[in-house]
Order: structure tokens, then sequence, then C-alpha cells
């Protein structure tokens, strides 16, 4: 039928740009994108070919001022003038960094991320919308790091220039965009993606889902976000199906909205990180739910942090009797640093869950626990896609694990991304490691542990000390820096964030030392600043806060803060507390 | 609406109580006049704040409202006006 037919054309087309003008030729009424404002009214819409024509009055605008393989930050509210944006970017040859619009009442959380951006990437030209203009137009006189930057509102742009567009001349191998989702605050990674990689990574996504143009995708993710700029903005080119939009915001408000917009436009293909589907279960009324037809939810993803089987039961369970189906749960793991999809669930209608015993867990080893031993519910993130390479590694000796033990995930593929922009080191850290003869490689390292078990994939946790809350990833070094200089008795370098796991999900704990001198220190007063402080620059509820006597950080012996004996301490109850 | 216009202080009181669950912290624990993040409020309590007050108050709000009007009771003030408001033009 017509519509594999035009899934298997998609195959061949090499970059971003020939997929789009190949969809744009062929069927140019297809409606791609509509936007629902408040995650209702439909706001607008784009089909194949008003999308064309406006990646190319985009694109041409921009080569005025942008030479190809020029950098264009991207700076948008949730919207389908993101998309034309982008496409715009990728007309042009000129790389993509998209980020977010910072919030005016809330720059003390979002503008540092964004200058930090900024200095990083070096972008010649910042696109936004004509709204957007008049706020990101003044900070050139507050911040050095916008003023090289010409601004450019794309949404003003005349379609008639569409006439004037020459074909930049692209190959799988030009860089389509920067995606600033790793690294720290103070020092932002940015993830060099080629069009190569996108169309390797979409194919697998295709693939792993059952994907086909009859399938109607919905998404609330943000599109600036490795999730929703891949499965929710290309995915939908890449297959030429229809897909609904809304914000984040919109979601976040009224969680229901999402489940209204997949039962009212009957979507196939939608979902998020654990903890939206935890919100649907906490605030979707019992007469709400009644209304609901969810029958048509084929394939609800569940990734970018860890996926609870607590929640996939409570889901399913609420909300079977508005027809939504368990075999839907389509739990996924991947990154950035692989342009987004590694492994995925696919076509056997069920996800595995492994009850594995918990102290062999905590001696690397994964063992099915016995009854009445202390077990913890491991869901599976499904088969490592075949067109990669996935090897579970100690990263002590770099030799693959014995079958059972617990190692880092290591992938080598064509989706693997280049490497980091400007930034050879952690480029060579992360993206080329290789086992202990030498020559098999390069693999990148993913941070993350876990093992495999009959071509499952399991998640266990993370090398480093990554806190992820909420599907954000929470460098323990930053909140420790906001720490830190929130309160004079506070002492420096003296401190440790890390996460624990409390009713089903990861909640902050902060604890620091406080200076001896401080006689008669308001304890209540250095907690209320930690916890306002943590809260406005990184936008966590700190769980649990405790203040130590100078030393009772534990350190290693060149003074690293040791994060994992800080928490096993807490844990055992043993931290000393002033 | 069958909602009889809340005064400041019923505003006050519900989002006193909202916010003690939501942050899982008594709710005796909250002033009134300090700011929201020094509870942690977060965006995902902040926005879905805004949106069961839409509900509740019947009126458009912004989502981030919480942000624009920090304090318990900077927002229960501004949303007493807002329903008023809406209330004379209905």
């Amino acid at each position: 039928m017509s519509a594999d037919l035009l899934t298997h054309e998609a195959v061949d087309a090499p970059t971003l740009v020939d997929l789009l003008r190949e969809r744009a030729c062929r069927h140019p009424d297809r409606l791609l994108f509509t936007f629902l404002a408040d995650g209702d009214t439909v706001e607008a819409s784009l089909t194949c070919y008003e999308l064309e024509q406006r990646a190319q009055a985009i694109a041409t605008t921009l080569r005025q001022t942008v030479a190809p393989g020029g950098r264009a930050l991207l700076l948008y509210p949730s919207g389908l003038e993101f998309i034309s944006a982008f496409f715009g970017c990728l007309y042009a040859g000129v790389v993509a960094v998209p980020a977010y619009p910072p919030h005016p009442a809330r720059l003390e959380r979002t503008l540092p991320r964004l200058l930090a951006i900024l200095s990083d990437a070096r972008p010649q030209i910042g696109l936004t919308t004509a709204a957007i203009l008049p706020l990101v137009e003044p900070f050139a006189e507050l911040y050095p790091n916008f003023r090289s930057l010409a601004w450019r509102a794309t949404d003003t742009i005349a379609l008639t220039l569409t006439e004037q567009w020459a074909d930049p001349g692209l190959n799988a191998e030009t860089v389509a965009l920067l995606q600033y989702t790793s690294g720290s605050t103070a020092t932002p990674k940015g993830v060099v993606v080629t069009h190569g990689n996108l169309m390797h990574n979409l194919g697998m996504i295709q693939r792993g889902f059952d994907a086909t143009s009859e399938d109607i995708i919905l998404g609330w993710l943000p599109l600036y976000h490795d999730m929703g700029l891949i499965g929710q903005v290309l995915q939908p080119v890449y297959i030429g199906a229809q897909c609904f939009l809304m914000s984040p915001a919109a979601f976040l408000q009224r969680p229901v909205r999402w489940l209204q917009a997949i039962s009212r436009h009957r979507a196939t293909g939608s979902g998020g990180p654990n903890f939206a589907y935890e919100l649907c279960v906490r605030k979707v009324t019992p007469e709400q739910r009644a209304a609901l037809d969810l029958s048509c939810w084929r394939r609800a993803f569940n990734g970018a942090e860890p996926v609870r089987h607590e929640t996939l039961e409570r889901f399913a369970t609420v909300f079977a009797p508005a027809g939504f189906r368990r075999e839907a749960f389509y739990p996924c793991y991947g990154l950035a640093e692989a342009t987004l999809f590694v492994a995925g669930d696919h076509g056997r209608g069920h996800v595995t869950v492994r009850t594995i015993d918990r102290a062999a867990l905590g001696r690397g080893m994964a063992v099915d626990a016995s009854e009445g031993e202390a077990s913890l519910p491991l869901v599976s993130s499904g088969q490592p896609a075949p067109e990669l390479t996935l090897l579970i590694v100690d990263p002590q000796t770099r030799l693959p694990c014995e079958p059972g033990h617990i190692g880092e995930v290591w992938i080598t593929g064509p989706s693997v991304a280049r490497g980091y922009w400007d930034n050879p080191e952690e480029t060579r850290r992360t993206f080329e490691a290789y086992l202990a003869d030498e020559s098999t490689g390069p693999f990148l390292r993913t941070g993350d542990t876990g093992f495999v078990k009959n071509g499952e994939l399991f998640v266990t946790g993370r090398l480093k000390d990554l806190i992820i809350i909420r599907g954000v990833n929470h460098y323990p070094q930053d909140i420790e820096a906001t720490v830190e200089g929130c309160h004079p008795a506070l002492r420096p370098n003296s401190g440790a964030a890390f996460s624990v796991e409390v009713g089903g999900e990861e909640r902050l704990v902060v604890i620091h030392e406080v200076e001896a001198q401080a006689e008669g220190l308001d304890l209540d007063a250095v907690v209320a600043s930690i916890k306002q402080a943590v809260a406005a620059r990184h936008d966590v509820q700190v769980y649990a806060i405790r203040l130590l006597r100078p030393g009772g950080i534990l350190k290693t012996t060149s003074g690293k803060i040791q994060r994992g004996a800080c928490k096993a301490s807490f844990l055992a109850g043993t931290l000393e507390t002033v | 609406m069958g909602l009889a216009e809340p005064s400041a202080r019923q505003i006050q009181g519900w989002l006193v109580s909202r916010l003690a669950e939501e942050l899982r912290i008594a709710a005796e624990q909250i002033d009134v006049r300090e700011p929201f993040a020094q509870y942690g409020v977060d965006s995902v309590i902040a926005v879905g704040l805004s949106g069961e007050l839409e509900d509740w108050l019947g009126i458009a709000l912004a989502p981030t409202v919480l942000w624009d009007y920090p304090t318990v009771a900077s927002l229960a003030d501004y949303l007493a006006n807002e329903y008023h408001r809406a209330g004379v033009t209905r």
C-alpha cells in the first residue's frame, strides 16, 4: 500500500533536506504538524509543502548573514515556528543550536545555562519570534555573550524569498545540530549531530516502533530537547505521519489535556518520562477518565529517566477502563550522544520486569531475588537496536563483563554522534573508548550502568553521580556550588548533593559543613537559604538537608567529595550533624 | 459556578493546604509572606497549581503565575482581584 511505499522511500534520503524535499514534492498537501493551543484548540498547522516553503524562505534570509557551517541559536517558545526555523537552518546548511527562551521572572534559573551555551557554541545569529525579540534584544547591553549576536525574527520573513533558495549541497557528514543536553551548567557540552546520525537514528526508531505514515504522533515534550526534537518533530517527517503538538506548560497545567488530546485525535504514538505517567495517575479525576478512549494508543513510550514498575502498574490499572492497553507500554533507553534512541522493547507486547536481589546488586551482580530477600523490580529497556553494537564493559579493566555482571553500557554504530563541540578532551574521553586490547572500538561510553539478560537491556544506575529528577539531568557539582554560595556559614568545597529513592521517585539530598566558629548560628535560616537557592537555580525541591561539623564530609585524599560514601552514611543515619 | 466570591484569605487557605500536600510538609510550616521557592516549589508543582487554580476559580491564568506573584499572600491578593474583575464582566 502507499503508506508502506512512502516509508521505504524515505530510507534512501541521505539528509533531512533531501527527506523533506521528497515529502513536499510527493505529498505537498499532507498535513504534518498541528499545534494545539492549551492542548485543545487548533492554533496553527503545517503541510509538507508549507513547511518546505517556510524553510526555504528562512534559509534564504539566513544565508545573507551566515555562511554554511555557521551556527544559529534557536530561541523559541513551544510552537510550529521552531520547526520552520529548524528546517530553515538545515536548508541553509547552518548548524541549529536549540535552546529555550529565558522567562523574565526566572532569569536566575534559565539565564546562566543560556549564557554558557552562547560562549561555547559561539553562534553568529539568534533566531526567534517577533513576540520574543523585544525580550532578548536588551540582553546585549547586559551580557557580553549576547553582543556579537545578530537577531532575527523568522515569523515575519516573507514567503516570496522561497524562489531565491539555493540548495547548499549537503551530505550525510554535514553537521545538522548541536544538542546541549549534557554537561553541567557552567560547562555545557554540545553534542555534534550530523544528518547521517539523524537519518540512521530515525530509521532505527521507525523500525523499533513499527511506525508507518498511518501513525498519529502526539506530544508535549520540549522541542529544544533531543526527545522532543527527534521524536516529535523529525520522526513525523521521516515516516510522513501527522503530528499534534502542545506545550509542556499546557501538559503540566492539566495533565489530563495530554490524554484528552490522544483520545480526541486518535493518537497512536506518544510518551514522555516516567513522571508524566505518574502525574496522570495523581491528577486525572474519575469523571475526566470516564470521558477518555485511549484504545488507539499503540506505543506509550517511557524514557529519559528510570522507568518505574509501580508507575506502569498504577497507570495501566487506572486507565484500563478508559481503553488503555498495557501492551502499549514501550520503555526505552537512549541518550543525546547516540542521537537519541538506543534500545526499546518491540513487537513482543509485554514489558519484562525482573526482581533483582538488592544485596547482589550492591556487589555488581544481577541475580534474581529469592523469596524473602530484599529485592528491586527492574523494568527492561527493551532490546538494543540491531543496527548498533552494545556491550556491557567493566570500566576499570575495559573487558566485556561476564553474563549476569553489571557494567557500563558501551555503544558503537552510525547513530553515535561525532563528539562534543569544540571539546577534544571530553570527546576523546566519552566517544573514543577502546576495549583492553586497544583495537576494538571506538565506543561511546554512556556513563550508565546495567546488564543484558535474554537480549534485553536493564539499566541499573549511573557510573557518575548524575542526579535525574523528573527527566531532567542535574550535575551534583552545580547544586553543590549553589548551596555553597547561598549562606556565609557554609564551608567552601565541603558539601555533597545526591539523590535517594523515596516512595518510588528520586529525591534530592544536600549535606554541607558549617563553619565551627558560627556561634549562635540560626540553622533554620541556613536550611531555608539552601532550599530557596536550589529551587530558584535548579528547579528542584530539596528532600533533606543535613548540616555537618567541619570535616563531616567524606573526601578522598586528594580532596574530592566522595558522594557515594556520603550517601551511604546518610542512608545509614551515621552523619554527624550539628 | 456555584462558587461564592472567595476572599483573599480563603484563597490563602486553599494555597497553603495544597502546597503542604504537594511539598509533603505541615501547613503550619508555610509562611504566606515567604517566597514559594523557599519551600522548594519547582516548575512541575507551580505550573500544576496554576491549572488547579484555573479550575477552582474559573478564570484564565498564565502557567507562570506563581513566579509573577511569588508568595501565598501576593498570589492570593492577585487572584481575589482577578476573580472579582471576571465576576464584574460576567
